[in-house]
């Protein structure tokens, strides 16, 4: 992960708080980051609520889950993890909403092909992340604190603490699409929108090597992370 | 007729004691009428009368646009553009709070509108490139809005510092943002305010220059009883900025210009150093006086008959014409020049008899019947002169001309009343010496024996002044005649220097908005055309593309602009641990490298932390003033509303569109709207196309119109009124020739030598000229009179000598005019003194030659 991050390209851009806000929080990948905190978790989970009837519920269930597979996390190996994830990231993710917004304005100038790729590519990196982030509990609490709706649909706020008690914000857009509560961004410390961080670091990606090789190097940072176990290759 | 004044005279002298006594308390009653009654309307748009086709024009304009009359306009000029807008609301707010003092307060630039749709108005392009911009300034963004302080930003920037040591982040790219924030820290270790603009630091798009500029208007309430209607409000606008710390100490300068602060200038420099002026004018006119009468008690008698006549004078003007007008005024200086010189007149005259037979009542009568005639002719022709101006549509002048007329006759008759009774009563004392000129005895001979040539070289300088005055022109730039210097003057310029702020457009009034933009895009093609706005300018091109642009960016950073916990306002101690830790990571950051931004910022954080908490006050002004406002703007300009010309805002919409649907075009001038070619070609080439046209450079233009048309026709009728009276008086063509020919000759010499010198005819010295012809009439009537008295040797005369003095008193009023701060008054003075040194000249040298030798024989002498 940390090669797409330092794409000369990437660093072009000016505002990469957000990478170096999540070394701080992991010392280990970008995103990686807060769930790093998430990998020793207590173990309140239960299966995956069918469908989550508002923003907060939805964020639960997710939680749940991820719980869930952090507790028997290194008996399922990575790609077992990411087996487990699959689904439910697939449920509670808008993931096509999601590629579109990182991939920004070309997308609609892309072919239906290339947009499916895209989106592919990006959920398989999402879930590859999760899986390889996640990866065993620890005593960390996943907490749901509160719910706010805006003008662009419900903010979800919650906190993973550390077992140290350092409490970590973590914040949810949910917006309903399909009738369902989804997730729509991730912000990270309450206040640093994942999509905006990862839009800047594809930007350079799509703009000089195109949408194929920006699909490409998702699928390959997938693979490698499952294939090593760690972020931070 | 001689007898008649002979009469007169003596019956002054016997009834002395009571026509003195009367006209002292009917000058006590009138100086107590005109003291409680003066008032002056300093409405300059009442000058010009309102039933000409421009005029009407005009007032329909003005009336379908009420709000863009009589304005007082608020320039603020800021470091930043956050400054400037906050600024403005800042002082919108506050003064529409005072109705007492303000109609209208309006924002032409600002407000909700502009906010929320300002973004629309940037061409595609950079409508994406601000988007890119925010999206990626996202996490700082987001940051400041969970806790929009010093603890947030110092935070955000570790952050940054961070990203630094990695390798994240590359030091170039924070040079602007760095440099901003260590600019602003450095200037509050320096204890100065200069705020750092959050405006320029999210968008990351340098100011337009327009963006450190904005605009209030104001209507205030205005009382055109005071000399400067507008006074009030101008104070209450400084002290409201003064109250909001609108200060240039905080980098923000308010000015004020607009036709109300014009006008108030205009008036308030007119008084300026008019007292000094006034003083020294007057000693200098006494020290005439004294030279030409030798004698205190004549300037006395000469002095108190003037200050009667000014009283009664300004006793008729208020009493029958009313309120002054800023022009009916000089009534007063016209009125002093030829009143006392009608009293020089009498008392040289009486000097002179006195010489002959030292009997005061003897001198008084032969002085009546010699001067009376000269003088009730003088001041005939004088106010005839004067009445000319009636019926012209120039309303400041008809009224100053029919004052001034009346105050002719009023001079006459005290002059031939009060004057003689005056000096009965002051006895003064008996003359022992020759009061003209014996030295101008070569003189004369020469203008006798040398006619040919002289009459010959007055000839030439006749036609020559006619070759010259081809190039005579009217300065129609009433701005022209203002101090430059004045605040209202050089803000205006200012504004003229950008063709989007220039007050010289022009404006339309077309019968519905389709009509406006048909006629828009006809002008929009004159080469003589910078631009055409019309209310669909207003309704930004591409909205859809540009909206979803700004969707997508409201969709990543919206959310964290409404953060549902904000942080509270930290003390101190957390300020300063935020630097603490950002000063430690920017040098930690350092160590990779020699960024010099990043030393910089980290020094500067340093200095902050060894001067402790004092320095945060003024840190936090520099750095986190406007923050919230900012984002809030943010919020507003992320969710635009699509613009049509129906969900215009009614504060813009009526503006340029009237309830009964006409719509209003205004064009902007190609070209430095600073010149008057310019404005003359921009003006011609519009109303070709659009005859109804109105605004600044179509009226200042028909203005000067009417003005010259008004003096041309007067001039005319004056001089046709002047010849029929000197007809009916003198009865012989050959006299009225002589007095009309020097006359016309010194107002071609006077108008040859402004073009030559570039003193063009403007609104203000154009008034010299109705004065140039009491003056010369008069002189010329003197002279005339008493070549036909059976004088030839007219520059040794007592005649002369009066004449000198006379010219010499009033060229000492204007001589101060010429030196006034007000160009206008300058102008006007410069030009009264051309116009008297060449009366004087045409004729003391002229006129002798032209009347010659006697004829043979010789009359009696009188």
């Amino acid at each position: 992960m940390r090669d797409i991050l330092n794409t000369p390209e990437t660093r072009d851009r000016q505002m990469t708080i957000p990478q170096t806000l999540s070394r701080r929080l992991s010392g280990r990948g970008a995103v990686g980051i807060v769930f790093a905190l998430l990998l020793a978790l207590a173990g309140f989970q239960e299966a995956a609520r069918a469908s989550a009837t508002d923003g907060a519920d939805a964020v639960r269930s997710f939680y749940d889950t991820l719980l869930a597979t952090m507790q028997s996390g290194p008996a399922l190996g990575a790609k077992g993890r990411y087996s487990r994830l699959e689904p439910a990231i697939r449920q509670t993710f808008d993931l096509p909403y999601m590629t579109r917004m990182v991939v920004g304005p070309r997308w609609s100038s892309l072919s239906p092909e290339q947009q499916g790729q895209l989106t592919a590519a990006f959920s398989r990196f999402v879930t590859a992340t999760y899986a390889v982030n996640f990866d065993k509990y620890s005593g960390e609490r996943l907490q749901v604190i509160g719910s706010k709706s805006s003008d662009f649909g419900d903010i979800v706020e919650s906190q993973i603490v550390q077992p140290s008690g350092t409490p970590v914000d973590i914040n949810y857009l949910l917006r309903q699409n399909g009738g369902a509560w989804k997730i729509s961004d991730i912000y990270l410390a309450g206040t640093i929108s994942e999509l905006t961080v990862r839009r800047s670091e594809f930007t350079a990606i799509l703009r000089d090597r195109g949408p194929d090789a920006l699909a490409g190097e998702l699928n390959r940072k997938a693979d490698s992370m499952l294939a090593a176990g760690t972020a931070g290759s | 007729m001689r007898a008649l004044f002979a009469r007169l005279a003596d019956a002054s002298r016997r009834g002395a004691a009571l026509i003195v006594a009367v006209s002292l308390i009917l000058a006590f009653i009138g100086g107590w009428f005109v003291a409680t009654n003066v008032s002056i309307d300093t409405d300059i748009e009442k000058l010009i009368s309102p039933d000409l086709p421009w005029r009407l024009q005009e007032a329909a304009y003005d009336k379908a646009f009420p709000q863009n009359s009589d304005l007082l306009v608020a320039v603020i000029d800021a470091a930043t553009p956050d400054q400037a807008e906050d600024a403005a609301q800042a002082l919108a707010t506050r003064l529409a709070a005072d109705k007492s003092l303000f109609r209208t307060v309006r924002r032409p630039d600002g407000g909700t509108f502009f906010k929320r749709n300002g973004l629309l108005f940037l061409p595609k392009a950079e409508v994406q490139s601000v988007a890119d911009q925010l999206i990626a300034a996202q996490p700082l963004i987001g940051s400041l809005a969970a806790d929009p302080s010093l603890r947030g930003l110092f935070g955000a920037l570790d952050l940054v510092a961070q990203g630094l040591d990695y390798g994240q982040v590359k030091e170039k790219d924070l040079d602007g943002p760095f440099m901003g924030v260590t600019a602003a820290v450095e200037a509050a270790l320096n204890g100065r305010h200069q705020p750092m603009s959050w405006q320029v630091m999210l968008t990351g798009r340098a100011p337009d220059p327009l963006e450190l500029r904005r605009f209030v208007l104001i209507q205030p309430v205005l009382d055109y009883s005071a000399l400067e209607p507008g006074a009030p409000a101008e104070a209450a606008v400084r002290d409201a900025a003064a109250t909001l710390g609108l200060t240039p100490a905080n980098g923000i300068r308010l000015r004020l210009t607009g036709p109300v602060a014009l006008s108030d200038a205009q008036f308030s420099t007119l008084s300026q150093g008019a007292g000094l002026s006034t003083v020294l004018s007057l000693g200098l006119l006494l020290v005439w006086l004294i030279l030409a009468l030798r004698s205190l008690r004549l300037t006395l008698a000469i002095l108190v008959t003037l200050i009667v006549g000014l009283v009664a004078c300004a006793s008729f003007a208020v009493g029958v014409v009313g309120a002054f007008n800023p022009i009916s005024v000089a009534f007063a200086v016209l009125f002093v020049g030829i009143a006392i010189d009608f009293g020089i007149q009498f008392s040289v005259r009486y000097r002179e008899e006195r010489t002959r037979s030292d009997d005061l009542a003897v001198a008084l009568r032969e002085a009546a019947s010699g001067i009376g005639g000269p003088l009730a002719i003088a001041a005939g022709a004088t106010a005839v002169g004067f009445f000319s101006f009636i019926p012209t549509d120039y309303t400041g002048v008809s009224q100053l001309g029919l004052i001034a007329g009346v105050g002719m006759l009023i001079a006459l008759a005290l002059n031939l009343t009060l004057l003689p009774a005056l000096l009965t009563l002051l006895r003064p004392r008996s003359e022992g010496r020759e009061v003209g000129f014996p030295r101008m005895a070569p003189v004369d001979r020469f203008m006798h024996t040398r006619r040919a040539p002289v009459i010959a070289a007055a000839a030439i300088l006749a036609i020559a002044s006619i070759a010259v005055l081809t190039g005579l022109r009217f300065d129609f730039n009433p701005l022209n005649l203002q101090n430059p210097r004045e605040e209202a003057v050089a803000t205006l310029y200012d504004l003229m220097a950008s063709p989007r702020t220039t007050p010289n457009t022009i404006e339309i009034l077309a019968p519905s908005l389709q009509a406006a933009t048909t006629l828009g895009a006809k002008l929009e093609k004159l080469p003589e055309v910078a631009q055409v706005a019309t209310a669909a300018s207003y309704v930004p091109d591409d909205q859809p593309q540009k909206m979803a642009i700004l969707q997508d960016a409201a969709q990543l950073i919206g959310p964290t602009l409404d953060p549902p916990q904000q942080q509270p306002a930290p003390s101190n101690s957390e300020v300063l641990d935020a630097i603490k830790h950002c000063a430690q990571d920017l040098k930690d950051a350092a160590k990779s490298g020699d960024p010099p931004a990043v030393t910089r910022l980290a020094a500067a954080l340093d200095a902050v932390l060894a001067r402790g908490a004092g320095v945060l006050p003024t840190l936090n002004a520099n750095l986190t003033a406007g923050l919230a406002a900012r984002l809030g703007d943010l919020r507003l300009s992320l969710q635009p509303r699509a613009v049509t010309v129906d969900t215009l805002p009614p504060d813009i919409k009526d503006d340029w569109i009237t309830a009964d649907g006409r719509a209003r075009v205004q064009v902007f001038p190609r070209g430095d709207a600073r010149d008057n070619a310019v404005l003359r070609r921009f003006a011609a080439a519009v109303q070709k196309i659009a005859p109804d046209a109105t605004g600044t450079p179509v009226t200042i233009q028909k203005s000067a119109d009417t003005v010259v048309r008004a003096f041309a026709i007067a001039g005319l009728i004056a001089i046709v009124a002047i010849a029929i009276l000197l007809s009916v008086v003198l009865r012989r063509a050959r006299d009225v020739a002589l007095v009309l020919i020097p006359l016309l000759l010194a107002g071609l010499l006077t108008l040859a030598t402004g073009v030559l010198a570039g003193l063009p005819l403007n609104f203000a010295n154009v008034i010299a000229l109705p004065l140039l012809l009491g003056i010369g009439v008069a002189f010329d009537i003197y002279f005339v009179m008493r070549w036909r008295a059976g004088h030839a040797d007219l520059l040794q005369s007592s005649t002369a000598r009066a004449v000198l003095f006379s010219a010499l008193t009033t060229g000492t009023a204007f001589g101060s005019l010429a030196l006034s701060s007000y160009p206008g008054t300058a102008d006007m003075g410069k030009l009264l003194i051309l116009a008297l040194f060449y009366t004087v000249l045409c004729t003391f040298f002229i006129l002798p030659a032209l009347l010659g030798p006697l004829p043979v024989p010789p009359r009696k002498a009188p």
